[in-house]
């Protein structure tokens, strides 16, 4: 393959558009001899080393030192002939004028002017100084965020976008679909009809509540919603009224927030009040809290509003990863190691969750394809750095301050009280005290002398010796001594003694607390920047910073000092502030790129792919978007409709993109695999959290109770196989009323993944998530087979049937198919499904088996129950 | 381009299945889809190929090995106690040196307590409590010079595990079936043959990470239930179950006719057969009533102290012998010898010695040995300083492992710890290294087997490692 070739498919595009050629004067100036240091490496560096330098070696080819630049690449051409910029292969290729030859492939050509400069360096022999050239210097030179790398489409700020005019009027619903249809026109590939009533209406109720819609709902819903879609607007508002609604999604938010309920690592302690930053999410996402404000407070909601107890468990977001929780005494490097992941883990997921950038590439080196210098990883790691995660309590400043102030009352009372008590006792048993201990000493298992000893000479250093030996027999208590003394003293002792425990009693309350994040002090720690990412090797202190490439008009130091000339409370660096108001600018920040990456999540849940495909990476190498001006249009309603996610949902639910049927086409799939043009709606398979909230749902068992600290499910002791751990999953924990909530409120252990939620492709939060595995293995089929979590589901199914349908099998197979399917069963579907009860209860009454006819038919029963928990249809949605 | 070369890649070149295969991406086992659906050959190899992901695929060159059996001596034994002994060690016993340990407050140089030996024509040293091990010494590669990252267990697992010491990131194991699927439809590709008390760090030491849960280690338990949800319900007879299945295949079945071209919705219905043969493979895997008393003896099943480890290297025996791809017995509580390490680590030798030389000697009878390779090695080292009463502190500075079987040259040794057996002094040799040389044997070239990620292409062995020729044959 020739060199160009190689190197046309390899590079990546960095630099993009044309600049006009600099006016090639040929003055004296330019006649002065060439140097290599002055007029060539910069050149070389500004085109070429991206690719050909220490880091990448495009096609063999490396230019940063003399012999790689002079051998050439792998075509075995000589790079540099002296004396002969013609032959010069690096000449050739720079100044050829064919496009698809040139050097480099997409970005800024070489002008005249350094062209000019290459051939007279050339023809004038070459000459490469190594002199002070040494390892260090050939390293890579800092990346330097370009114009052009500003022009990348997710990081340019917002464009004001139309809907498109289409001819096809009659099938949008929403302007959505003028952007749907457009692309589908330009293709000229049609659309799918509406999907029928039933189906609609399944979809959307799993889609927003993630729960089976009743038959009741379903009767009221199918009826009208085949007839107007009024209706489905309708239906919508009343789903996101709901407050399953932020159960629903606030599950998807805490994929990306890597949230769980324990440290993970060795220990897994318990984090007993995490839940309370998973129910901020499920209120903000029910109340809908503007998104930016959502943002904001997950950053630095305690600075923010630090008198809203939800705005400061918000910052549970930077608490929620993995910590291992190492004790004080471990080796220094143990626990440098230990929080430089931590920060790490603070500094990716923000970056990862609200960004959809790939920051943690640059811990060790700048971004290899995203304009993420090394150098703004560390300036933002210095935002986490002066805080760390902590038990905040959930209170307003003013009552914070109060019980402070309380506490103090309260603790130089309380220590006075006990002061004056014990120094009054002091005085008052000497009288007594050495009778005691005569008593003591006389029961002492000692010789004379030695009790002697103990008596007269008590400082003698034999008798501390012997004292120290029997202290626990020579201990005399407090009541002992009070018991020993005169009555009118015993009175004493009661009203300072009674006192202090009057005091005991009126201690100040503890505030509710969260599993949160909190500064350290008013002022910064030092923050450093790592040579390659080694922890031990601190290479430059850091000033506060954000994302270059997102940063235009503004710089960090005026979020920050915005910050502090507002500030709200005194204790905290107010740099997490200025972070979260540089997130959410959309004129000078990263507020565009923000509000993108929310709407392609929410786009991706309700179609099961964003319209950029590559939900956590919009950088370079993320997957384009299928319709950018629709994303953007999105975006800006976003923004414009004060951030609100229920407004979006509106605008995609309501669409008719979002309501075809999902009939698959064979021609159709042929010309656009991918439905990239949306010419359908797949059908999704259910998350494990859908799948078992929707078997408690139809069985008619599911405790809707809401918020609160998590439940503990059991889970065999198969899967409890961490060592060490030192909270311990209960292994003796029950099915109960308080196990069949929701599974959001589930208790999320980091090391012991609940099984069938491990099957069924749930994030084991380690790290952010921005879109799930969905896959297709046995181990699901036998949890839906033999977990007893299922098998008891279908117990109280089968309860439920005879319950509400009576004892006949067609009855009881009809409501069964409303409760699981949402539709009555199709004649054969019936005439299986009796064949299968009747053989079930015939093999099950057999002698052999020995049941009881009642046994057998409720075991039949529950059997066929289990086996609709097993349908495609019960866990795809069309 | 060579599409052997393209794992991840594999995926790519199936453009008009791609859509879905991202999707299904994951599944057990080879099914006669074709006879099942009758109609749609191509949906139902689309469906096949993703919902089969453990059939064997093709290396990228000519593999020495086709399955990993891996001795994982948890909790990390000592170097200079087992296989190392370092006489500059001995002399300067009691003699302090400055050295940063993890619980800090080191001791004194600390000499081994045990005695070693010669053996084989190699004339490798071997301590005196490995006596049946000793045997094999001849057939081994030792590598000396060992390190990694962390002084703690759990990063250290992780690294050795996953080559990253942090959780979340795809064990060597998951690497192996994702890049060779494995030898047996009806058993998953990657079996971990647990520490009887638990791992430390539990099931992320053998998690697929990023990669899809297919290629994440099963963990066998000892005993008939090996895996978990692998018992019916105690109401439901196998008979009964066969018939929940064939109804619901019925029902599936007429659901995919409508929805023709969701070769997802197939591959579904096969996961579900498989499951179900699966529970009878696996039955079957577990019945060692068939082996015979002197086997049974030689693995020390019949004996308290090795029975556990015993059990669990011919639980490993079986399950290469059946194809599976990789396979990983951990060893029972921990070589986490903080104080006593005479009495502990004798311990752990009385445990696996015996096992680990029935392993070997039985799989070279079978002939497994020359497609096999055996790994044996713990998370990191321990320091030559003491701690506490007798113990020593963990060292990832520098340790030992040894290998065996396919594709190992016998009776070498490579690199070397320093004088005292603190450092990985000669030819230091990384987990990259490791990694990468495993890879190596099954035919996997460690730069090639890639999987795309949050943005980049990762590989197992990050952008380091390299093959450590010089063991090799």
């Amino acid at each position: 393959m020739a060199l160009q070739a190689i190197l046309l498919a390899g590079l990546t595009a960095v630099l993009s558009g044309g600049y006009p050629a600099f006016a090639a004067a040929p003055d004296a100036a330019a006649r002065a001899p060439v140097s290599y240091d002055d007029d060539i490496k910069p050149v070389l560096e500004l085109h070429c080393l991206k690719c050909h330098g220490p880091e990448k070696q495009k096609g063999g080819l490396r230019l940063d030192h003399k012999a790689g630049a002079f051998k050439g690449g792998d075509s075995g051409e000589r790079g540099i002939v002296p004396g002969h910029s013609s032959q010069s292969r690096l000449f050739q290729m720079v100044s050829s004028k064919k496009d698809d030859e040139r050097m480099p492939p997409k970005g800024e050509p070489f002008n005249e002017k350094q062209l000019d400069l290459l051939r007279r360096w050339i023809d004038t022999g070459a000459e490469w100084s190594e002199s002070g050239t040494n390892a260090a210097k050939l390293g890579r030179s800092e990346m330097k965020v370009s114009e052009t790398d500003r022009q990348h489409w997710s990081f340019l700020s917002l464009r004001q976008v139309v809907p498109p005019s289409v001819k096809d009027k009659a099938w949008v619903r929403t302007p959505v679909d003028q952007f749907i249809r457009h692309a589908q026109e330009a293709k000229a590939i049609l659309p799918s009809a509406p999907a029928d009533a039933r189906t609609r209406v399944r979809r959307i109720y799993f889609d927003l509540i993630g729960l089976p819609p009743t038959p009741e709902e379903m009767a009221r819903w199918g009826a009208r919603v085949g007839k107007s879609s009024d209706a489905v607007r309708e239906l919508v508002d009343e789903l996101l009224a709901s407050p399953h609604y932020g159960e629903r999604w606030a599950r998807h938010w805490l994929d990306v927030a890597r949230y769980a309920d324990s440290n993970g690592m060795e220990s897994d302690n318990d984090r007993p009040n995490a839940y309370r930053y998973r129910d901020f999410v499920i209120r903000a996402l029910n109340e809908d809290l503007p998104y930016h404000t959502f943002i904001r407070w997950q950053l630095a909601g305690d600075e923010i509003e630090p008198d809203k107890p939800e705005a400061i468990a918000a910052t549970g977001f930077l608490a929620a990863g993995v910590n291992a929780g190492l004790p004080d005494k471990l080796m220094e490097e143990e626990k440098l190691r230990n929080r430089a992941n931590e920060l790490d883990d603070m500094v990716s997921t923000t970056g990862q969750a609200m960004l959809g950038l790939t920051l943690a590439c640059a811990r060790c080196h700048d971004h290899k394809y995203d304009p993420l210098p090394t150098r703004d990883y560390y300036r933002m790691m210095r935002v986490f750095n002066s805080g760390d995660r902590a038990e905040v309590p959930l209170a307003s400043l003013s009552e914070v301050k109060a019980r402070a102030t309380a506490m103090a009352a309260w603790k130089k009372e309380s220590d006075a009280a006990v002061k004056e008590r014990d120094e009054w006792l002091k005085e008052a048993r000497k009288p007594v005290a050495d009778t005691l201990r005569a008593e003591r000493i006389a029961k002492l298992q000692i010789t004379d002398n030695e009790k002697r000893l103990l008596l007269e000479k008590r400082d003698d250093s034999a008798a501390k010796k012997l004292a120290d030996r029997f202290k626990k027999e020579l201990k005399i208590e407090d009541s002992e001594y009070v018991a020993a003394l005169a009555d009118g003293e015993q009175a004493r002792w009661k009203e300072l003694d009674g006192r202090v425990k009057e005091l005991a009693r009126r201690k100040p309350g503890e505030l509710p607390t969260a599993f949160a994040f909190a500064d350290f002090a008013p002022e910064p720690r030092e923050s450093w920047l790592f040579e390659r990412g080694n922890f031990m090797a601190r290479k430059e202190k850091m000033d506060l910073g954000f994302l270059t490439v997102l940063t235009t008009g503004k710089t960090a130091d005026d979020y920050w000092k915005a910050a502090r000339d507002t500030k709200l409370r005194d204790d905290s660096t107010q740099q997490r502030r200025a972070l979260a108001d540089w997130m959410t600018d959309t004129d000078h920040g990263a507020g565009a790129l923000l509000a993108r990456v929310m709407v392609n999540r929410v786009w991706q849940h309700h179609f099961g792919e964003g319209l950029v495909r590559t939900a956590s990476d919009f950088g370079t190498r993320g997957e384009p978007p299928t319709h950018p001006e629709l994303l953007e249009w999105l975006t800006g309603e976003l923004i414009r409709s004060g951030w609100s996610v229920k407004r979006l949902h509106r605008l995609i639910v309501n669409s008719a993109a979002y309501q075809q049927a999902s009939a698959f086409d064979e021609k159709k799939s042929a010309r656009d695999p991918e439905n990239r043009l949306l010419w359908r709606r797949r059908p999704l398979r259910l998350e494990s959290e859908t799948l078992r909230d929707s078997m408690l749902a139809v069985a008619d068992t599911l405790n809707s109770a809401v918020f609160g600290p998590g439940f503990k499910p059991p889970i065999p002791a198969e899967a409890l196989q961490a060592r060490n751990v030192k909270d311990p999953y209960p292994g003796d924990a029950k099915d109960t009323l308080e196990t069949r909530r929701r599974t959001i409120y589930m208790f999320h252990k980091r090391v012991v993944q609940y099984p069938l939620m491990q099957a069924f492709d749930a994030p084991d939060a380690q790290q952010s998530c921005g879109r799930r595995m969905n896959t297709t293995v046995a181990p699901q089929a036998l949890s839906l087979l033999n977990d007893p979590f299922v098998r008891l589901r279908a117990e109280e199914l089968a309860g439920r049937l005879q319950a509400g349908a009576g004892p006949g099998a067609d009855a009881q197979i009809q409501l069964a198919f409303q409760l699981c399917l949402g539709r009555a069963p199709a004649p054969d579907e019936l005439t299986d499904a009796r064949v299968f009860i009747s053989a079930q209860i015939a093999a099950r009454a057999q002698p052999a088996a020995n049941q009881p006819t009642a046994a057998a038919q409720r075991l039949a029963l529950i059997d066929f129950c289990q086996s609709l928990f097993g349908l495609n249809e019960f866990i795809y949605i069309d | 381009m060579n599409p052997a070369h393209q794992h991840c890649g594999r995926y790519e070149s199936f453009t008009s299945r791609r859509d879905f295969l991202k999707k299904a991406g994951a599944g057990f086992g080879m099914l006669a889809l074709a006879d099942l659906m009758g109609k749609n050959n191509q949906l139902a190899a689309a469906a096949t190929e993703a919902s089969n992901p453990m059939a064997p695929r093709a290396a990228h060159f000519s593999p020495k090995a086709k399955s990993v059996i891996w001795l994982f001596m948890e909790g990390a034994p000592s170097a200079v106690d087992m296989f190392d002994p370092k006489p500059e060690l001995t002399k300067r016993d009691g003699q302090r040196i400055d050295i940063d340990v993890f619980n800090g407050n080191p001791g004194p140089l600390m000499k081994s307590p045990f005695s070693f030996a010669q053996y084989g024509e190699s004339g490798a040293w071997v301590c005196e409590h490995y006596p049946n091990v000793a045997q094999h010494v001849d057939d081994f590669a030792f590598v000396k010079s060992f390190y990694s990252e962390s002084n703690d267990h759990v990063p250290a697992l992780y690294q050795i595990n996953t080559g990253i010491p942090r959780p979340g990131f795809p064990s060597a194991g998951s690497w192996v079936t994702y890049g060779l699927g494995s030898g047996n439809n009806n058993l998953p590709g990657y079996v971990v043959l647990g520490n009887n008390q638990g791992v430390k760090g539990g099931n992320l030491n053998w998690s697929s990470g990023f990669l899809p849960t297919t290629h994440q280690g099963t963990l066998f338990r000892a005993g008939a239930t090996p895996v978990i949800n692998l018992t019916r319900p105690r109401d439901v007879s196998r008979a009964n179950q066969r018939a929940q299945l064939d109804l619901m295949a019925r029902l599936n079945q007429r659901h995919l006719d409508a929805r023709p071209g969701e070769a997802e919705l197939l591959g579904r219905i096969q996961s579900f057969e498989l499951a179900y043969r699966m529970q009878a493979e696996a039955t079957d895997l577990v019945d060692f009533s068939k082996e015979s008393a002197a086997t049974r003896e030689m693995y020390g099943i019949d004996k308290d102290e090795t029975r556990s480890y015993g059990s669990k290297c011919l639980m490993a025996r079986r399950l290469v012998e059946r194809g599976v791809r990789f396979v990983q017995v951990y060893s029972d509580g921990e070589w986490d010898a903080h104080s006593d390490l005479n009495g502990n680590h004798k311990g752990h030798c009385r445990a696996t010695d015996k096992p680990i030389h029935a392993l070997l000697t039985d799989l070279k009878r079978a002939g497994l040995i020359n497609e096999t390779l055996v790994i044996w090695g713990g998370e990191f080292g321990r320091m030559p300083v003491s701690q506490g009463n007798g113990g020593r502190d963990h060292n990832p500075n520098g340790f030992g492992m040894f290998m065996t079987g396919a594709g190992i040259k016998p009776g070498t040794s490579y690199g070397e710890l320093d004088e005292i057996g603190y450092r990985a002094a000669v030819d230091r040799v990384s987990v990259h290294d490791l990694h990468a040389t495993m890879l190596h044997l099954l035919g996997i070239d460690h730069k090639q087997l890639t999987y795309f990620h949050n943005g980049r292409r990762y590989r197992l062995t990050d952008v380091a490692g390299e093959v450590l020729q010089k063991i090799l044959v």
